[in-house]
């Protein structure tokens, strides 16, 4: 007969080892995916692969390499970065310096996440800490290098 | 002062203080009349409107884009009633035949599998790193990097890796067992490509979304709250189940939101394993043909055929549509989540 206090330690151990478990596999998924594109991969490798553009038939096994995709993809990434900047900068100027604080900074970044699609967290928490002043030691330690820290008046 | 009401006077007091503190953020409210009208005045006020300018147009971008999708949609629409065309279940443009029920079923399934399996695993991983981990620092680095792997990767990883698994192993397996007892575990097809394969890859690539957001919800829980519930005599797990996770609901509920959103509107990954039938799935090993798909594979292509490009852009409003609804309202919850805990 197992008693109630065995019971809780041991649910506490299942669930602990769950966590554990699944976390390894999920991150084993991420060694797998390099993996297995290392292993496809590795035969291609070769200099010349990265320093030369394809020759003619270079898809049916002739000589050459992918230069030309590696070029473009940089050249690709460059100017869209520099668009980006360009664009964005100011807008990070604005919410910050000009909009700080009201209802429609807020819809605007939300219109921006939802965009991004993906969460940016250290900016939301520092928003979080600056107009929230309060949010106290707790929280401070609970999250990241961002919060709690100056931009509140009279925090110092 | 007898005439101000406390709350008027607090807010003269708090004005005078902010004027005091030297605060970046705010500094441009404080233009003292003998800066008004100087070249600095004029500067920060043209550089204030062209960045306003400068943001509302990126903004706009999001508006343009739905409208865009309106007026190309425009012809179909005026033809046919949308309520048709979404429970209607022929695809054949041909024909003049836009049933778009089976992509809308096909994007359903397909995410709704890759949910069922990456809920739990993400739970279960941000409630371990948020609660238990002591190599947190070490271990969400590699979280991140699964966010960041391009989904072209993935889908070349699951043409690689997940379809001949299920094709040689879990196919074959699930067919000796069960297969002919359950219709949705039927092995109807043979090659591999299908949800099973589609929903997988997309379970790994939602995981990290909401891994990292589940995470964040959970560690603002103040840890007050944690430190009364061990102190009560309960163990971590039932502080993190009947308080850390009760507080945390609605955020936790807005990560899965953001999750379903993020893997409805996935494109490539998809697109690369899940066979591309446009059938409504029946089986777990059916191929099914998604939404975004069935844009991307198409777009360009047969455009002589009439009302096929206002077809293709309506299944791009529904898509934009139904991500933007999921999206805005896990995001609006997640804000007020955030300034509740702050």
């Amino acid at each position: 007969m197992i008693n109630r206090r065995q019971r809780r330690h041991w649910e506490e151990a299942f669930f602990k080892g769950l966590m554990r478990l699944t976390l390894f596999i999920v991150l084993g998924m991420l060694g797998l995916i390099v993996f297995t594109v290392v292993r496809k991969g590795f035969r291609a490798m070769s200099l010349d692969m990265l320093t030369q553009t394809s020759k003619g038939g270079y898809y049916l096994g002739g000589e050459g390499g992918i230069l030309n995709a590696i070029a473009g993809s940089l050249y690709l990434a460059a100017g869209a970065t520099l668009l980006a900047l360009l664009a964005g900068l100011p807008v990070v100027f604005y919410l910050h310096a000009y909009m700080g604080r009201s209802r429609l900074a807020d819809g605007i970044r939300v219109v921006f996440d939802v965009r991004l699609h993906t969460h940016a967290d250290d900016g939301d928490a520092r928003v979080a800490a600056r107009r929230y002043p309060d949010a106290g030691a707790g929280r401070a330690a609970n999250s990241g290098p961002h919060d709690g820290r100056g931009h509140a008046p009279g925090a110092a | 002062m007898s005439s101000l009401s406390p709350g008027k006077a607090n807010k003269r007091v708090e004005n005078i203080q902010r004027s005091l503190v030297f605060d970046p953020i705010n500094i441009r409210t404080l233009p003292t009349s003998a800066q008004k009208r100087s070249w600095r005045w004029w500067k920060d006020t043209l550089a204030g409107r062209g960045m306003a300018v400068i943001t509302l147009a990126a903004c706009a971008l999001l508006g343009m884009i739905g409208g865009t999708l309106v007026v190309r949609a425009w012809p179909i629409l005026s033809t046919h009633t949308p309520g048709a065309l979404i429970t209607s279940q022929t695809w054949h443009p041909v024909n003049g035949d836009f049933g778009f029920w089976p992509f809308i079923m096909g994007s359903l399934a397909v995410t709704l599998l890759s949910m069922v399996l990456a809920v739990p695993a993400a739970l279960f991983s941000a409630i371990y790193l948020s609660e238990y981990s002591t190599v947190r620092a070490l271990i969400k680095p590699f979280v991140d990097l699964l966010a960041s792997i391009p989904s072209v990767i993935y889908g070349l990883w699951g043409v690689l890796f997940v379809v001949p698994l299920v094709r040689d192993h879990v196919g074959p397996w699930v067919d000796r067992t069960l297969g002919h007892s359950i219709p949705f575990l039927a092995a109807t097809n043979p090659t591999g490509y299908g949800l099973l394969a589609a929903g997988f890859v997309l379970a790994i690539m939602v995981f990290p979304v909401i891994v990292s957001v589940t995470e964040e919800v959970l560690r603002s829980v103040p840890r007050g709250m944690r430190e009364a519930s061990l102190a009560l005599g309960a163990t971590e797990w039932e502080t993190t189940r009947l308080v850390v996770l009760r507080k945390a609901l609605p955020g936790v509920i807005a990560a899965i939101v953001l999750g379903f959103s993020r893997a409805f509107g996935e494109t490539l990954a998809v697109l690369m394993v899940v066979g591309n039938v446009a059938k409504v799935p029946g089986s777990l090993f059916d191929a099914a043909y998604p939404l975004p798909a069935l844009i991307a594979n198409n777009y360009g292509e047969m455009m002589s055929i009439p009302l096929y490009d206002a077809a293709l852009m309506l299944a791009a409003l529904l898509l934009l549509v139904i991500v933007l609804v999921f999206n805005v309202s896990a995001r609006l919850t997640l804000t007020r989540v955030k300034q509740e805990a702050a």
